[in-house]
């Protein structure tokens, strides 16, 4: 059944048709993918030693507009990782109360309006690879592809005579995902495939993005930061987050840019970046490279310790693109990766593996896969 | 003299034909008190940055769907970018749950049919597309 509602949907995407219903107050959209992938050791994205063709997944979002002022959006994903693993996730759910053309006010659960990428983190006709660059949006807690829950403005306006500015400030909770096997590992903690995902609470949080569209068409640049109090099983802590972000999209180009920086006091200090190029060679057919990095400093760990290559990630990557449509492409992709931040054993194997001097730390993945969007 | 008078005015008639199909028009509700716009004022109209009139009644956008001709001229030269580039914008909107995008209609004459029925829309047409019952704005 699953694979019948994939292959409408597929078709759907072929023909550029989004679902309406009643004169446009409501809309049903989608996006989805699938990937195939094999690397030559660990397991990263959607690639396993073996070869993996279970990643799959389609968001379902459905807009509605109540009246001139009110708007209410939701997003609902589900994704499979495995063949007897199907997530279903509440990507957001709110309402907007338009006050102004410059202003609006929105409650419930929003998506995080953090750099780039944050807000379509899952959407893969926006970007060359399958995967978002996973030094910045991986699952180590920085921004990944969460909400928060809570209060938020949003608005655009012109800006002296060329110039627009984009703008967000927010306010509630948080709850982002990580990636905790390597970093409990190196702390001596006990590692396992239940406990390698942690769902990082932050709560009070006060966070907000700036964004400056430049009169050169298709160039932005901006600022995004969020901080609040982390809660821990061994106290709360006060932990913020800073992202500077610069993209460039105009035909044939794509060039997006990102550094972030989280301070999570007496816990850890972490910085990532990543350049990612697009380049269109014919309307089907793009190139693209990337690279991504992260490197992670917990505090009170002693320096020598064996493993580095558990907190750190460096990643290249080549991809060549085939797009069918504006909402269908094809995607290939090579990735070269040293570091086992992300790309790592199954969390079961940690104890037997990493002792025994059989941690790969350089991991290569080749993907091939498929995005669309209704 | 007559035949050759004849032949010029087939190819100047000809001309202006393919010249019009090359051109948009855009159509307005013929209650709009607008006349005229700005290149840049349509683009806040058609990208939903402006969603009011100057006598405060919302705007009702009307755009093509991304097969129609008139969105390839409409896009490049009002909007000043490719279909794909403003398919790609909308596509971030809504998948970021900022915006709804304008509703699409198949052909000229849906667009034409549309903006007669909702006051205060605004479409574009083809340039030599029949605008019966609607206004036709200047673009400035």
């Amino acid at each position: 059944m699953k694979r019948l509602l994939l292959c409408f949907l597929v078709t759907i995407a072929l023909t550029g048709t989004s679902l309406l219903a009643q004169d446009n107050h409501i809309q049903l959209h989608g996006f989805g993918g699938w990937a195939y992938g094999k690397t030559n050791g660990n397991i990263y994205l959607s690639g396993t030693p073996k070869g993996n063709y279970n990643s799959s997944d389609l968001s379902l979002h459905v807009s509605g507009l109540v009246g001139e002022n009110l708007r209410v959006e939701t997003q609902v994903r589900f994704a499979e990782a495995s063949e007897a693993d199907v997530e279903m996730d509440l990507a957001y759910a709110f309402a907007e109360w338009k006050l102004s053309d410059a202003l609006r006010i929105r409650f419930g659960e929003v998506k995080l309006p953090f750099g780039n990428y944050a807000e379509v983190a899952h959407v893969g006709v926006l970007r060359p690879f399958l995967n978002t660059p996973q030094g910045v949006y991986g699952p180590v807690g920085l921004a990944g592809e969460d909400s928060y829950k809570g209060i938020g403005i949003t608005g655009e306006r012109v800006l002296g005579k060329k110039w627009r500015v984009a703008y967000d400030a927010y306010g509630g909770g948080m709850s982002i995902e990580e990636f905790l096997s390597p970093e409990a590992f190196v702390h001596g903690e006990p590692v396992s495939n239940e406990t390698r995902i942690e769902h990082e609470q932050t709560r009070n949080v006060l966070g907000g993005r700036v964004r400056f569209l430049t009169p050169v068409d298709g160039l932005d640049f901006g600022v995004s930061a969020y901080g609040g109090t982390e809660v821990k099983h061994d106290g709360d802590t006060s932990r913020w987050v800073a992202d500077l972000h610069v993209q460039y999209v105009a035909d044939p180009w794509l060039v997006r840019s990102e550094y972030a920086h989280e301070m999570v006091k007496n816990d850890l200090k972490l910085d990532a970046a990543y350049l990612e190029v697009g380049y269109q060679l014919t309307p089907h057919w793009q190139v693209a490279g990337q690279y991504n990095h992260l490197t992670t400093n917990p505090f009170g760990l002693d320096p020598k310790q064996p493993y580095p290559s558990l907190l750190g990630h460096r990643e290249a990557a080549l991809g060549l693109n085939y797009w069918l449509s504006p909402n269908m492409v094809l995607k290939g992709s090579v990735h070269q990766v040293n570091g086992n931040r992300f790309a790592a054993p199954e969390p079961d194997q940690f104890a037997e593996v990493i002792p025994s001097g059989g941690l790969k730390t350089s991991t290569r993945l080749v993907q091939f896969g498929v995005n669309f969007s209704f | 003299m007559k035949k050759s008078s004849i032949a010029i005015l087939f190819v100047l008639a000809l001309a202006a034909a393919v010249q019009a199909e090359e051109t948009v028009k855009i159509i307005v509700h013929p209650a709009s008190r607008t006349t005229a716009l700005d290149k840049q004022h349509l683009s806040d109209l058609f990208y939903k940055r402006v969603t009011h009139w100057d006598d405060g009644s919302p705007v009702v956008v009307v755009d093509q769907t991304d097969k129609s001709q008139a969105r390839a001229i409409f896009s490049t030269k009002i909007l000043g970018k490719s279909v794909t580039a403003v398919k790609a914008y909308w596509t971030q909107q809504i998948f970021s749950g900022r915006e709804l995008a304008p509703v699409e209609k198949a052909s000229d004459a849906e667009v034409v049919d549309y903006v007669r029925q909702h006051p205060g829309a605004i479409g574009y047409v083809g340039g030599a597309a029949p605008a019966d019952g609607v206004a036709v704005l200047t673009v400035k």
